[in-house]
């Protein structure tokens, strides 16, 4: 699913060299659910970019479902990421002029749906998350419980094979990040969907099945992949 | 929802940058629309003048001062009447009819209104020092004024008995046959704003005058007029015999500098002036205003443009996340270009329709003040600002546009 190999990252900062990522290989099989821990800018959302499409690496290579990813035009990246990739925010990103049911809809508007497959298959999500009266509502008319709610269902809209949440807890109350994290496991297990999550949570990221840590820009595996079928 | 409901929504969501911006645009497309519209049926009426009119002369005392050839006897300066029988006596080649006017400000129902003097043709022929000719005068009477131009190309003053007869038709021809003496033409504005109507009886200057016809609207300052016969306004006037123009109405424009040099011979102590030199001041100001007109809407444009710029660049600046969260959506960065380029192209359309409408409401309901003619849109103008909009608008965006295709989607995981 995910094989990246020698990755590493260095940022030019006022003429001196800074290493966000030390060269790191790690691979991650279809359906997986890896939580990667480590203090504030040791380089865990650098490792989300990356992994996303989004940053590409200074040296190695990202290999997502089969593709190169830096090897991809920009274009064609984008286009992967619409189709392959979702992403779970911390602050949620939703755009505060539109609806819940038009910010779910964005993946499938970039993508050229037609307007009657997105707008069924967002009132599906909506109401899937119980959110179908408030399909209506601005972001700001939510609270932010409904706002993450809404972003998982932007994010789950184009059954992506892979999900990349960056603190997706961060910011609510344990009912609702309960619930976040039940609809993330749902999903993988569901959809066979691979879940990479960056968190501060240590007990989220235990209930991973793998645990990733990064400590100034290094890549360590802290709790090794489970074995399913004798867990 | 498609990606033009996107930059629709945009929009709505933050009308006030968008809508100054469009507001730039469309004063600049104002600009140009209305002062073309006015230049250009200021243009088209010298051209309908001077269709009408182009054999005509004016003769004025030298010192009078002349801007317009419907106002040319507005003025104080004046002339003996007895110049018209000099011009009749000389037989200048081409002349078909003269129109010798005196000007007396005066006021009717406490309302100031122009009475001018107007001698009708018949009165060529009736003043006693001109019967010693009354031979060649009866000839004259049945056909023009002065000697047959050989060979003419035609007639600018088709005019007939009938024509002349017809008071009404005093407005088009500028030529009556008969007038009495306490008989008055009352212009299409006068007749409005004093509430006249034919066979009225009006009181002007302590004597008593009928309405013997109201005239239709001609477009001209004659509208605003009051017109009486020559010799009791000059009895009015206390002023005794004299004009202040003689309008001279040549057969066609070939006979027109003939008749210049001739009348400038013969009269030299007045001025004599043809309609193209009148019309030439201001077809040098229509053409001046078109040209400054042209230069104002470059520098309006120029700053809508510079408005639209920094409009664009503020947005995809306050938006970098969102534009950014839409990236880790999978936008393009030609799409996030594109929503750029649409926002500026819909500012540049609206703001030049606005423009269009507004420049059109402005020549309108300004332009008869500044140019007293009848308004037409320049089609010109409307084209050249529509289209200009649109270019101004997506070229001062396309910087702004790069700016939202090379942001790094990074930014989306950042707090900002």
């Amino acid at each position: 699913m995910i094989q990246i190999e020698n990755v590493s990252k260095e940022y030019q900062r006022r003429g001196r060299s800074v290493t966000a990522l030390q060269p790191a290989t790690l691979s991650v099989e279809q359906g997986e659910f890896v939580s990667i821990v480590g203090p504030s800018g040791s380089g865990k959302t650098t490792l989300l970019s990356m992994l996303g499409g989004m940053l590409a690496p200074t040296s190695g290579t990202v290999m997502v479902l089969g593709e190169n990813l830096y090897q991809l035009d920009v274009s064609a990246r984008s286009r992967f990421r619409n189709e392959k990739i979702g992403f779970v925010f911390q602050n949620f990103n939703l755009v505060p002029w539109l609806t819940a049911l038009e910010n779910v809809q964005l993946p499938l508007t970039i993508g050229r749906a037609e307007a009657a497959v997105q707008r069924n298959r967002a009132l599906e999500l909506l109401e899937r998350f119980g959110l179908a009266d408030r399909a209506d509502h601005k972001p700001s008319e939510l609270s932010a419980g409904q706002q993450q709610r809404v972003a998982l269902a932007r994010t789950l809209i184009s059954t992506p094979r892979l999900i990349l949440a960056d603190e997706p807890t961060g910011n609510l109350d344990p009912d609702s990040r309960a619930m976040v994290m039940e609809t993330l496991r749902e999903c993988q297990k569901q959809f066979d969907q691979t879940v990479i999550l960056v968190t501060h949570d240590s007990s989220i990221a235990e209930s991973a099945e793998r645990k990733l840590r990064i400590t100034e820009g290094v890549l360590t595996e802290e709790q090794p992949r489970l074995n399913v079928a004798s867990a | 929802m498609t990606i033009r409901s996107l930059v629709w929504k945009e929009i709505l969501q933050r009308p006030a940058p968008t809508v100054a911006a469009l507001l730039a645009v469309a004063l600049g497309v104002a600009a140009l629309v209305s002062v073309q519209s006015i230049a250009t049926s200021s243009e088209a009426q010298v051209a309908r003048q001077m269709n009408e009119l182009g054999a005509n002369l004016l003769v004025l005392p030298k010192s009078a001062d002349l801007q317009d050839y419907y106002a040319a006897d507005l003025h104080n300066e004046t002339l003996p009447e007895e110049y018209v029988t000099t011009i009749i006596l000389a037989q200048a080649v081409g002349v078909e009819e003269m129109a010798p006017k005196l000007c007396l400000q005066t006021t009717i129902d406490e309302k100031d209104v122009t009475l001018t003097g107007i001698l009708p043709r018949t009165e060529f022929f009736e003043k006693s020092s001109w019967q010693s000719v009354d031979l060649m005068f009866q000839e004259m009477e049945e056909t023009q004024l002065g000697s047959k131009h050989e060979n003419c190309t035609g007639r600018t003053c088709q005019l007939t008995d009938a024509d002349m007869q017809d008071l009404k038709s005093y407005a088009k021809t500028r030529v009556v046959h008969d007038l009495a003496p306490f008989s008055i033409l009352v212009g299409a504005d006068a007749a409005r704003e004093l509430n006249v109507s034919e066979e009225d009886e009006v009181e002007i200057m302590g004597e008593s005058f009928k309405v013997a016809a109201v005239l239709p609207a001609s477009g001209t300052v004659d509208d605003q007029r009051v017109f009486a016969h020559l010799h009791t306004v000059q009895d009015l006037s206390g002023m005794g015999p004299v004009v202040n123009v003689i309008e001279v109405m040549g057969c066609c424009e070939d006979v027109t500098d003939g008749l210049v040099a001739e009348l400038e011979e013969l009269l030299p102590d007045a001025r004599v002036i043809t309609i193209s030199q009148l019309v030439e001041a201001q077809v040098s100001m229509n053409r001046l205003m078109s040209r400054l007109s042209y230069l104002l809407f470059a520098i309006l444009m120029l700053v809508g443009g510079a408005s639209i710029a920094s409009v664009m660049f503020a947005n995809v600046s306050e938006r970098r996340r969102e534009l950014g969260t839409l990236l880790a959506l999978g936008a393009t960065p030609a799409l996030l270009q594109r929503l750029v380029l649409m926002k500026a192209s819909l500012i540049g359309v609206v703001g030049g329709a606005v423009g269009l409408l507004f420049g059109a409401v402005l020549a309108f309901v300004c332009g008869p003040m500044v140019v007293d003619v009848p308004l037409d849109l320049s089609l010109q103008a409307i084209g050249w600002g529509l289209i200009s909009a649109l270019i101004v608008a997506m070229l001062f965006s396309y910087f702004p546009a790069r700016k939202a295709g090379h942001l790094d989607p990074s930014v989306c995981f950042q707090d900002v």
